[in-house]
C-alpha cells in the first residue's frame, strides 16, 4: 500500500515537472517579411512597313506616288524610281502581342512578302526590335531559314544558316545555277538607335550592319530595359550573270529566327 | 466498566482544559514576509544598423538546384544592376524594439542571388536561443530547427520559385546585451513567374535559455 502511494506521488511529480517545463519557458518572435517583384523578360518585334505597299497604308511612306516601283541603279549605286507599278512589298506582324510600349504593340514574328519581283526591283523594309521588359536580353541564337521553290512549286533549296556559327546546313542544297537566292542582295541599310527618328548608322551590306549593331549593343546585341532600334533595309534583285539570270516565277520564303535570352544566361 | 467511564471523563476534561489553556496562555508574535516579484524579460530585437545586403549595385548570381535543394557557391558578380534588394527595420508593436525586417526584392529574374545578414540583439534580461525558424510561403508553414536549404513555391503553381538557405544560428545561447549574427541567402530560379509579386514570411522563434 505504502509502495503504491509512493509510486502515485512520484508519477504525479514527474508529470508536473514535465507540465511545468512545457508551460514555463518564455518565447519571443522576430519576423522577416519578403516581397519579391519579379522582372519581365520581353523582347518584341514589329513591322513598320515597306516603301512599296499597295495603297501606301503602312508606317513607311512609299518611294513614289502611285506605288511606282523602287529600283536600284547599279552603275550610280543609288536608289531610283521606275515609272511602273509592277511589284509590291508588304509586311505583317505574326503571332500574339508580346508587349506594348508607348501604345505600340510588339510581336513574336514579322513576315515580309514580295510579289512580282523582277531584276533591279529594290524595296525597303523597316522593322523595330525593342526590349519592352525590365530584364536585359542578348541574342542566344540567330538562324535564317530559306526555302526556294521553282516555277513548278518544287523545292530547289532548303537550308538553315546559323548566323552565330556562320555555317549552312542544307536539307536540299541549292543547285549551282538557276536559283534566285544568289541574286538577292541587301544594298543599303540605316539604323535608328532608340527609334527616335534619327539615323545613327548607315551602310551598304549586312556585315557592316551587324557590326554597327555590335558597336552599339555588344557582340550579342544586348538590349537593356527600354533599348530598341529600327532597321531600314533595301533589298536589290540583281540581274544575275548571263548564264545564270534571276529566274522567273520562283518563290523564296526567308524566315529569320532570333532567340533572345536573359543576358546572364547567354554563354 | 463504570470505573473506566468515570476515568475517561476527567481525562477528556483535562485534555480540553490543557488545550484551551494553551490556546489562551501562549504569547504570540507575528512575523511578516512581504514578497514583491519583479519578473524578468525575455526580449530580442533586430540590432539597428546591422542589416546588410550583398547586392549593393551590380547583381550577383549563383547556381542552384531544387532536387535536392542546393545553392552552389561561390556567387559571381554580373555586369548589370537590374535587380535590387532594399530593407527596412520596423517596430510593429510600439515597444521601442525593431521586431520586423521588411525586405523588398525588385525586378529580379532567374539566377538573381542575394545574401542578407543581420544581428539579433538580446535586449531583455534572460538568455535565449533560437530554436525554430518558420517559413511561410503564402500557403503553408514550414518549420526548421536546424540550418536548412529548401525550395519554395511562392505562387502555388507546383514549381519552385526560390531556393532559400538559412545559416546555422540555432541553439546558440545569447545572453543579455549580446547579439547573434544570422544570415540567409536566396536564389530566384527558372520557374519564377515574370512580372508578379510574390511574398514570403520568416519567423524566428527564440526561447528562454537557462544554461549558464
Amino acid at each position: 500500500m505504502k509502495t503504491k502511494m509512493t509510486a502515485i506521488f512520484a508519477t504525479l511529480m514527474i508529470a508536473l515537472i514535465f507540465v511545468g517545463f512545457a508551460y514555463a519557458h518564455w518565447s519571443q518572435m522576430l519576423t522577416i517579411s519578403g516581397t519579391i517583384n519579379t522582372g519581365e523578360f520581353c523582347i518584341g518585334i514589329r513591322n513598320v512597313g515597306t516603301d512599296d505597299d499597295p495603297g501606301d497604308n503602312d508606317g513607311v511612306p512609299n518611294a513614289a506616288v502611285g506605288d511606282l516601283d523602287p529600283g536600284y541603279d547599279t552603275i550610280l549605286q543609288k536608289c531610283t524610281i521606275y515609272d511602273k507599278n509592277v511589284a509590291s512589298a508588304t509586311s505583317t506582324n505574326i503571332g500574339d502581342v508580346k508587349c506594348t510600349k508607348k501604345d505600340i504593340n510588339y510581336y513574336e514574328e514579322v513576315k515580309f512578302t514580295i510579289d512580282d519581283a523582277y531584276p533591279s526591283y529594290c524595296p525597303m523594309f523597316v522593322l523595330e526590335v525593342v526590349n519592352c521588359g525590365t530584364i536585359p536580353g542578348e541574342i542566344d541564337s540567330m538562324t535564317i531559314h530559306i526555302v526556294e521553290k521553282d516555277e513548278d512549286g518544287i523545292v530547289i533549296a532548303d537550308g538553315i544558316y546559323d548566323v552565330i556559327k556562320g555555317d549552312w546546313v542544307w536539307t536540299t542544297a541549292p543547285p549551282a545555277t538557276g536559283t534566285a537566292l544568289d541574286d538577292i542582295k541587301p544594298v543599303k541599310y540605316k539604323i535608328d538607335i532608340d527609334c527616335d527618328g534619327d539615323f545613327d548608322y548607315k551602310g551598304t551590306n549586312i556585315d557592316d550592319m551587324v557590326d554597327d549593331l555590335k558597336k552599339e549593343y555588344g557582340d550579342r546585341i544586348q538590349l537593356d530595359e527600354c533599348d530598341g532600334f529600327a532597321i531600314w533595309l533595301c533589298v536589290h534583285f540583281e540581274q544575275g550573270l548571263p548564264a545564270d539570270l534571276l529566274p522567273m516565277n520562283h518563290t523564296i520564303d526567308i524566315t529569320i529566327i532570333t532567340t533572345y535570352m536573359q543576358w546572364n544566361f547567354v554563354d | 466498566m463504570q470505573n473506566k467511564k468515570l476515568m475517561t471523563i476527567p481525562i477528556l476534561l483535562l485534555l480540553a482544559l490543557v488545550i484551551t489553556g494553551f490556546a489562551y496562555s501562549h504569547y504570540q508574535q507575528i512575523l511578516t514576509i512581504g514578497g514583491t516579484i519583479n519578473t524578468s524579460e525575455l526580449d530580442l530585437e533586430f540590432l539597428p544598423g546591422s542589416v546588410t545586403s550583398k547586392d549593393v549595385g551590380l547583381d550577383w548570381t549563383v547556381k542552384s538546384t531544387c532536387d535536392p535543394p542546393t545553392i552552389i557557391m561561390p556567387p559571381t558578380l554580373l555586369d548589370k544592376d537590374v535587380g535590387s534588394t532594399t530593407y527596412l527595420l520596423k517596430d510593429t508593436d510600439g515597444d521601442g524594439d525593431l521586431d520586423k525586417l521588411e525586405l523588398t526584392i525588385d525586378k529580379v529574374y532567374p539566377c538573381y542571388y542575394n545574401h542578407i545578414d543581420f544581428w539579433v540583439h538580446n535586449n531583455g534580461e534572460l538568455a535565449w536561443k533560437i530554436t525554430k525558424v518558420i517559413v511561410n510561403d503564402g500557403h503553408a508553414d514550414h518549420e526548421y530547427t536546424n540550418l536548412f536549404t529548401d525550395c519554395f513555391d511562392l505562387d502555388n503553381d507546383g514549381k519552385c520559385d526560390i531556393v532559400l538557405r538559412w545559416g546555422d544560428s540555432f541553439n546558440l545561447q545569447t545572453k543579455y546585451c549580446e547579439s547573434l549574427d544570422i544570415s540567409f541567402d536566396f536564389h530566384i530560379v527558372q520557374d519564377a513567374p515574370q512580372g508578379e509579386t510574390l511574398t514570403f514570411t520568416i519567423k524566428i522563434v527564440a526561447v528562454q535559455c537557462l544554461e549558464l
